[in-house]
């Protein structure tokens, strides 16, 4: 797509990444930021609508402080995304560069793997791994990573192979440069920019999906607060008690939503052309 | 052409195989005796857990193992279903298609709406109907879907009773089946009352479903059509003093191939967003029908119903990479490669 793209105005940006990094401190800082123990029940004050003084986003069925489980609920996503994107990118780098960089039967059997992998709609790789690893925070991560990491062997090994006939990879090879270093000191240096946009982009979906995986259950085990069990949760009251499903939801939506804009807006600053396609697989 | 499309079936084939393979592998990833994970047998004797293992064939090789499964699943047989006792593939059968009525439906709604607000956009490009269209389409795909169908039962189910709040039919319609989707039986048997409780039923899935594809088509075909129309031929057809109208249709068709392409991606998103969906919707999908059987640890249909599902979708990218090729003249005649 080579069509000018529309950028948000600065100040939406700005925005975004603001609240990006509120999630961040948020998630880092959950245990003391919490105005109430998010898993302190109070039988007295079950339910309690938004805005009740003490309990600014209400109370849930067990009388439990929401601003408080919110606020704790930012950890799981926020730990999730960082390892679950950091190891996906490192593998798949990993797997690209020296894919591309070889080449031959080897890059070609490789390439098929990953399209084949690539064939499976990737929340239902992630709820096929945690249904059969089970729930917990190691297990959500490795779902994620084992459904994620191809992504980006596709994008980084297209690009090595262009890059490896460029000049200044062909000089440092007459130069007598081990292939190592090439790969690492020459050519990873160039293909960085691309994983970060596609990389960023995937924040937003790996939160999303995390969400998904304990709205149905598969998440995280059940005593650490996450927005998606709370929007589980939140489901059986809609008739009464509206902000137990809405809020949590929201945040989820509002978190993936700065993401995207931010990631967009790199992508559009950095290279308009490159990125564009590998983020829509 | 000839060349491409069957490259194209033989590389479907190799992947249908892969997928076959991990699906198998993976139920094996689950810690404790085949027999008990497959069976569910409570309580057995170790004699009768051997015979159980060897009637089985659990105790061969893996390979051969992987042999009589994919020989028995290509038959349709997929095991029993420990909790339901019966062919996990009758369990599957209706699922897939009320999986399909939805997929179809959202489908359907997405290009609906789509094509003319990516049309307005590219027609207004860089005006304020075009940055409402972009913002609209981030929104889109930033809305986890699930949430978005909880809000929709909120509002439009709960506080305002217009729509069913999940389900697929109601059971006073008394609807005759004979092909497993609800909307075309019920138009078939001549059934109003039917089409109108499956239509009404299908509302609010189909539209969260259909919201972040929408979202992607829109930008997609925005962008060609604005690339499109900076093209010479387009300039040249303008000179001539085609009438709008005309000018636009000759857009659209160049603009469909990477549409499509995307579209076809994007299915793969929309079944697995439905997976989620129609545990809000309760809707008696594949979905649904998954993780209940990980829920009741029925792991012969999470094996079905997974690989249903991801050889539905291999077999959706082969559709649409097909028509792709059927709309790009110039990969049918080979001038160039993917």
């Amino acid at each position: 797509m080579t069509a000018r793209r529309f950028s948000l105005p600065p100040l939406y940006v700005t925005l975004a990444l603001g609240f990006c990094l509120a999630f961040l401190v948020v998630g880092i800082l959950a245990p003391w930021l919490a105005p109430l123990d998010p898993n302190a029940q109070s039988l007295l004050n079950r339910l309690r609508p938004p805005l009740t003084e003490g309990h600014l986003l209400g109370t849930d069925v067990l009388g439990r402080d929401v601003l408080s489980r919110l606020i704790a609920g930012t950890r799981v996503p926020m730990v999730v995304a960082t390892a679950a994107v950091s190891l996906s990118v490192l593998i798949g780098v990993a797997v690209g560069l020296f894919s591309g960089y070889v080449g031959g039967l080897v890059d070609t059997v490789i390439m098929r793997l990953t399209d084949a992998w690539l064939a499976f709609p990737f929340i239902l790789l992630a709820i096929a791994f945690v249904a059969v690893l089970g729930p917990g925070l190691t297990n959500v991560i490795i779902a994620l990573v084992v459904s994620q990491w191809a992504v980006y062997v596709r994008l980084v090994r297209g690009q090595v192979l262009s890059l490896k006939e460029r000049e200044f990879v062909l000089s440092a090879r007459m130069i007598g440069v081990s292939h190592l270093r090439i790969a690492v000191q020459h050519i990873l240096p160039a293909i960085m920019p691309s994983v970060t946009i596609v990389a960023t982009l995937e924040i937003g979906i790996v939160i999303a999906t995390e969400a998904s995986l304990s709205f149905l259950g598969l998440g995280v085990s059940a005593s650490q607060p996450t927005w998606g069990a709370m929007l589980a949760e939140g489901r059986a009251y809609l008739a009464s008690a509206w902000w137990l499903a809405t809020i949590p939801g929201a945040a989820v939506f509002l978190v993936v939503l700065a993401v995207n804009v931010v990631g967009n807006h790199i992508r559009d600053m950095v290279d308009p052309r490159s990125a564009g396609a590998a983020t829509k697989a | 052409m000839l060349q491409t499309l069957l490259d194209r079936l033989l590389q479907t084939v190799v992947v249908l195989l892969f997928v076959s393979v991990i699906v198998f592998l993976l139920v094996r990833l689950i810690p404790g005796d085949p027999v008990d994970i497959f069976l569910g047998e409570a309580t057995v004797s170790d004699e009768q857990r051997a015979m159980l293992r060897s009637e089985h064939g659990l105790d061969r090789p893996i390979i051969v193992q992987y042999g009589a499964f994919l020989a028995k699943a290509v038959q349709g047989d997929l095991g029993r279903s420990i909790t339901q006792r019966v062919p996990v593939a009758e369990l599957l059968g209706p699922a897939f298609l009320a999986t399909i009525e939805l997929v179809i439906a959202g489908t359907l709604l997405s290009v609906v709406v789509g094509v003319p607000i990516a049309l307005l956009a590219a027609m207004r490009h860089g005006r304020t109907a075009d940055q409402v269209t972009s913002a609209l389409a981030l929104f889109g795909y930033s809305m986890p879907t699930f949430w978005l169908g909880i809000m929709m039962i909120l509002v439009l189910s709960v506080h305002l009773g217009w729509f069913p709040t999940g389900g697929r039919i109601a059971m006073s319609a008394g609807l005759e089946r004979h092909t497993g989707l609800f909307v075309v039986d019920a138009i078939i048997t001549g059934n109003m009352r039917a089409l109108g409780s499956a239509l009404q039923h299908l509302v609010l899935p189909s539209i969260a479903l259909a919201a972040v594809s929408t979202a992607s088509l829109m930008q997609v075909l925005r962008g060609s059509l604005i690339s499109i129309s900076q093209e010479e031929f387009v300039s040249a057809l303008r000179a001539r003093g085609l009438g709008r109208p005309t000018l636009w249709r000759h857009m659209l068709r160049n603009a469909a191939p990477p549409t499509v392409i995307i579209m076809g991606v994007r299915f793969g998103s929309l079944i697995g967003g439905g997976i989620v969906l129609e545990t809000v919707f309760s809707w008696p999908g594949l979905g649904l029908l998954i993780i209940d059987a990980i829920r009741a640890r029925d792991y012969p249909v999470v094996q079905g119903g997974v690989l249903v599902m991801a050889a539905s979708f291999v077999i959706v990218s082969l559709v649409v990479d097909v028509i792709h090729i059927l709309l790009d003249p110039r990969i049918r005649q080979g001038e160039a490669g993917r």
